[in-house]
């Protein structure tokens, strides 16, 4: 299990090499430059100045120096610091995390909660009209665009007079006042990821409650609520862990919309202003965390698998 | 998929099945299914309000009239109008001739490039498929909306830069199915002899690969569309994607947040009109799949 859990993520951090390099490589080949932005801002661009500033944000280096020194830092845990600001990059990151992760973690487990009880419930009234009520809702919610989804739960607040308190506040400082900047944008998200693993689940269940050994725990007198839970949901658990896991990149996705609906100052927001402003230090460093988000929850996804499953985890070792 | 007869007579030469007549197949089983039916009357809806925008409704979409500030939906004004007295009917209209616009482009794109490395990657192997399949990774380690916001902005807005961001964003996921489906024919018994009779592997994947992966292909094709028209919206409400004046439905939402709670009509029906296509799109993915693979049913 270890052996396996090290090898995937050398293969990950190999993937992360990849992807620096394709942002670092690809950002810099663009028009606009942040040297010239912030010039002009002041007001006086000359060749002279231009050369100067460059030479002392390090943007007058060869790219592959560029790229070795800034890989160098990363190893060393130190991200740069922001062209604009100053401020150092890691600080910035390690700040932004925070209510984008607390975000997308209580939208998955709302929506893993939703779309798994509605799937179950889904299967078991097959062919009635709850299960046709279901299907038809969860494949309208699929459709839903999570940009409307985030506006139409804002106008529902303000048409009851409700308007959710600003500025943000992290749950440390105010959990009474973070919960309620939290909880409206992290269900307007976890209806989409509902949707999906309750289709899924649905179909997963009837597949697996066709199976033999169904039909013998069932001859052998299990209750049917024993049946569908014990039996059904724990083997149909594989291919929804697998949907969670690529949902989550949908959220993450989502997170970008929404933290702008909600003035949530996550990671996105903080993706969105260093890449309008060509903050190169910032932008990679942002670009690097989703990737590493997205590979831990990968690596979480295959790890459970051996949990659920203890024919892998055999197979495994 | 069975092996082509060495000596075609004349009774195998009636039975093929003439170019062509499989989509025709394809589009009579969607027309059997009820929901795909269903699907295709509502796209077909949306696809002529789009087209037709100019006969549909009297207002310029960029006409500010000044004494139709705010209005809520009525009889002159169906969705009622915006804050500098723009009809917002008529500019939904006009948004979805821009998100359908970007979609179809978007999803072409996608299939003739993203099938192209893919049935490369999957045809070969080896040291080809080794580097797609490290670049596909990397970039499908990104949330799609991330890496599309990243091109876009770095980019600048522009509708054909909207394409192109969204495009790129969607190839890997294309490139990762063909790729597989490639590797599974490409064992087949029809590839090996075609081979050996010399044909090209340029010939063997447009005369062969092609006609076997076409069904994945206009199934997640269809799916690709939806996809497209949500994260083109998306852009545009961050700013990044269609610029104004152009009505996009993400502008129009982005405009709308000015004034949530006083006029929903700017953000109901552009939001309304966007689910709606996404929902027929995706409806048609799934019809398709059930007709292309009864098994999956």
């Amino acid at each position: 299990m270890l052996t396996f859990a090290l090898r995937r993520a050398v293969l990950g951090i190999l993937v992360l090499i990849t992807v620096s390099v394709l942002v670092f490589v690809s950002f810099r080949f663009v028009p606009g430059d942040i040297v010239n932005q912030q010039l002009s801002e002041a007001g006086a661009v000359t060749p002279e100045l231009l050369a100067q500033k460059r030479a002392q944000l390090g943007l007058d280096k060869p790219l592959l120096v560029q790229f070795t020194e800034w890989a160098s830092g990363v190893i060393t845990g130190d991200l740069g610091k922001s062209l604009w600001t100053g401020r150092p990059v890691a600080n910035q990151i390690a700040t932004a995390l925070v209510p984008t992760m607390q975000l997308s973690i209580v939208a998955i487990i709302v929506g893993a909660v939703l779309g798994i009880g509605a799937g179950v419930a889904a299967a078991l009234w097959r062919g009635t009209p709850g299960d046709m009520i279901l299907r038809i809702v969860s494949t309208v919610f699929l459709a839903i665009p999570q940009l409307w989804l985030g506006l139409l739960t804002l106008t529902g607040l303000a048409m009851i007079g409700y308007y959710i308190p600003l500025p943000y506040r992290s749950f440390s400082v105010n959990p009474a006042i973070n919960f309620q900047q939290v909880i409206f944008p992290a269900v307007a998200l976890s209806l989409g990821v509902a949707a999906a693993l309750s289709r899924l689940t649905r179909s997963a269940m009837l597949e697996v409650t066709g199976a033999d050994f169904i039909r013998a725990a069932r001859a052998r007198g299990v209750p049917s609520s024993r049946l569908y839970i014990g039996h059904g949901l724990k083997n149909a658990l594989i291919p929804v862990i697998t949907l969670l896991g690529t949902q989550f990149g949908n959220l993450l996705s989502g997170t970008v919309i929404i933290e702008q609906i909600f003035n949530i100052p996550g990671l996105g927001n903080m993706l969105f202003e260093a890449v309008a402003n060509r903050d190169y230090p910032v932008v990679q460093a942002a670009v690097l965390t989703y990737g590493v988000i997205t590979i831990v929850v990968n690596l979480l996804v295959d790890l459970s698998y051996g949990i659920v499953d203890p024919r892998i985890r055999e197979a495994r070792s | 998929m069975s092996l082509a007869p060495a000596t075609p007579d004349a009774t195998h030469e009636a039975q093929r099945p003439r170019r062509g007549s499989r989509i025709i197949a394809i589009m009579r089983g969607l027309l059997r299914d009820e929901v795909g039916c269903l699907a295709l009357v509502i796209l077909t809806i949306v696809l002529v309000m789009a087209l037709f925008a100019p006969l549909i409704t009297q207002y310029d979409p960029l006409f500010q009239d000044r004494r139709a500030v705010l209005k809520a939906p009525s009889l002159a004004h169906w969705f009622g109008t915006d804050d500098i007295g723009r009809d917002v009917f008529s500019r939904v209209l006009y948004g979805t001739r821009i998100s359908l616009f970007v979609g179809l482009t978007v999803v072409v794109i996608t299939m003739v490039v993203g099938g192209m490395i893919g049935m490369i990657s999957g045809y070969f192997g080896g040291l080809v498929d080794m580097v797609i399949q490290r670049i596909v990774e990397a970039l499908d380690t990104l949330p799609s909306l991330v890496l599309s916001l990243f091109i876009a902005a770095m980019l600048g807005p522009s509708v054909r830069n909207v394409i192109i961001a969204v495009s790129l964003a969607q190839i890997p996921r294309f490139v990762r199915i063909i790729r597989s489906e490639m590797m599974k024919i490409r064992g087949q018994d029809f590839i090996l002899a075609s081979k050996v009779i010399g044909s090209s592997p340029l010939r063997i994947m447009l005369t062969h690969g092609l006609p076997n992966l076409m069904p994945t292909m206009l199934v997640i094709g269809s799916l690709a569309f939806g996809i497209a028209i949500m994260t083109e919206a998306a852009l545009s409400f961050l700013g990044v994607g269609t610029p104004p004046p152009n009505p996009s439905l993400g502008t129009m939402l982005s405009h709308g947040t000015r004034f949530i709670g006083m006029a929903p009509w700017l953000i109901i029906f552009p939001g309304l009109m966007l689910t709606i296509s996404v929902l027929a799109l995706n409806l048609i993915g799934d019809a398709l799949r059930d007709v292309l693979d009864p098994r999956q049913r």
